[in-house]
């Protein structure tokens, strides 16, 4: 597959094509980390993360590519673990820090939120996700979850939005996270 | 309906950017003002982050699942780097010193009649009883231009006492003519057992230096190279396929052979002039790189 072709089914939310490209490039990205004080785990991750950037920057139409793709993910990956090493760096040269109250708070909530997440129904789910992280449009979510319309998409998006936020403030005020 | 539910309400809609430009500004405005309608906004904002980390996580195990095949992952692996540069180094440094050793003893016993002084004779660092001895390799590669110089695996390997009987190192060798001299000289074949046993006995131990590079791209030189100052220069385009730097360090010298596309070329350090890469020939030449290139 060529570039250009990888990158119209990426933009149309082809999940096949994401992993095509993951296969394509793994040996070379993880290199990257791995020759770099990285280790297999890391850099699996950063090249993960990597990949699922340019998924979200290709869904959303903010990609223009000026070259070629492994050309880009490989600065992503640069970038990602340059940062890392630097966070790496720094938590070894303080101490090791300990969690304030506000940030264990907020790692409960996000938790919470995760596990209502969970439990919403599959389309649910996907609907909402699709909607906020990868930035698809109502039609478009419609047509991949073979909805009747955009229309559909959006009162479902809709009612799914408030189930979840009904199911997070159930557990927020049982875990004493509502005043 | 509900404060809760209206404050839900805006806050979604402001945040699935569905407000008007005015729309926006109030709401701007009011959230500076109503806490209430400021601990709503934070609250979904991190409900959708929490959606959004959702997905992110749930893309990254999908591709977490997919098979890869094994294969020069496990092997460029930092620990089974170690063991086979160790092994390559420790061939090489046996070779050399069995080279050394077995041509030295040649000399002594042809060209006996040819004595006019004597000389302290030491074969090489390696042979020095006691002595430590070290040889380190670095290999790098790219696959972008732009961004490779970062990317390195360095091995040093030390060895601090070789096996070798006290009267092999020694012995006094006489003054050898240019003939028998030239028995000493490793042959162009043996280029790389060269770089490991050159005695430089005046030069301080080398140390690794990072060598950087920079891709220079212009229409006058298609495939050209300098380097100045422990950093090289690449004229031309570099993109058909990465390429790589082979570095091999010994205690007084530093050889570097560059990789592209399925040829190798010497890097001269001592050219400072903008010079064509040429690729080498010689089959021997290329075996043993293609030995450090596989190991690295």
């Amino acid at each position: 597959m060529k570039d250009r072709e990888v990158l119209e089914k990426v933009s149309q939310g082809d999940e096949k094509a994401l992993e095509y490209l993951y296969k394509k490039h793994y040996k070379m990205m993880t290199r990257l980390v791995i020759n770099n004080n990285g280790s297999e785990d890391e850099a699996k991750d950063i090249y993960q993360e990597a990949l699922v950037a340019f998924w979200q920057k290709a869904i959303g139409g903010n990609l223009v590519l000026t070259s070629k793709i492994s050309t880009y993910l490989y600065s992503v990956c640069l970038n990602l673990w340059r940062k890392e090493l630097d966070r790496k760096g720094r938590f070894a040269e303080s101490d090791k820090e300990e969690l304030t109250f506000q940030e264990f708070e907020k790692k409960e909530r996000v938790r919470i939120i995760h596990e209502c997440i969970a439990e919403l129904g599959d389309t649910c789910r996907k609907i909402l996700t699709y909607h906020y992280f990868d930035g698809m449009s109502m039609t478009d979510i419609a047509k991949k979850l073979n909805l009747a319309n955009t229309d559909t998409a959006k009162t479902k998006k809709y009612k799914c939005k408030k189930k979840l936020d009904l199911l997070i403030k159930r557990k927020y005020s049982s875990s004493d996270f509502l005043d | 309906m509900s404060i809760h539910s209206e404050y839900s309400r805006l806050v979604n809609k402001y945040l699935d950017n569905n407000m008007s430009g005015s729309e926006k500004y109030i709401f701007e405005d009011q959230l500076t003002s109503d806490p209430m309608l400021k601990a709503e906004f934070e609250q979904q904002h991190e409900i959708i982050g929490g959606l959004k980390e959702y997905r992110k996580a749930q893309l990254k195990t999908q591709l977490n699942n997919i098979a890869i095949s094994p294969g020069l992952l496990g092997i460029i692996s930092q620990s089974a780097t170690m063991k086979t540069l160790s092994f390559v180094a420790a061939s090489i440094l046996t070779g050399t010193g069995a080279y050394y050793y077995f041509s030295s003893n040649n000399v002594k016993l042809n060209s006996i009649a040819h004595v006019e002084s004597k000389l302290d004779f030491i074969s090489s660092p390696w042979e020095l009883n006691g002595a430590k001895g070290k040889l380190n390799y670095r290999y790098t590669k790219s696959t972008n231009p732009a961004t490779w110089s970062t990317i390195e695996t360095e091995v040093e390997e030390r060895i601090d006492k070789l096996e070798v009987a006290p009267n092999a190192i020694d012995f006094h060798v006489p003054e050898i003519n240019e003939n028998l001299s030239s028995d000493l000289d490793p042959q162009p074949d043996q280029i790389l057992e060269k770089v490991v046993s050159q005695n430089a006995p005046f030069a301080d131990v080398s140390k690794i230096e990072k060598v950087d590079i920079e891709n220079v791209t212009t229409n006058r030189y298609k495939f050209h190279y300098k380097l100045d100052h422990n950093k090289l220069y690449l004229y031309g385009k570099f993109e058909a396929s990465p390429y790589e730097i082979i570095e091999i360090n010994s205690l007084q010298s530093k050889k570097l052979f560059f990789y592209y596309n399925g040829n190798y070329f010497r890097l001269n350090q001592d050219v400072k002039e903008i010079s064509p890469l040429l690729s080498i020939q010689d089959p021997k030449v290329i075996r043993e790189l293609n030995i450090i290139k596989s190991k690295g």
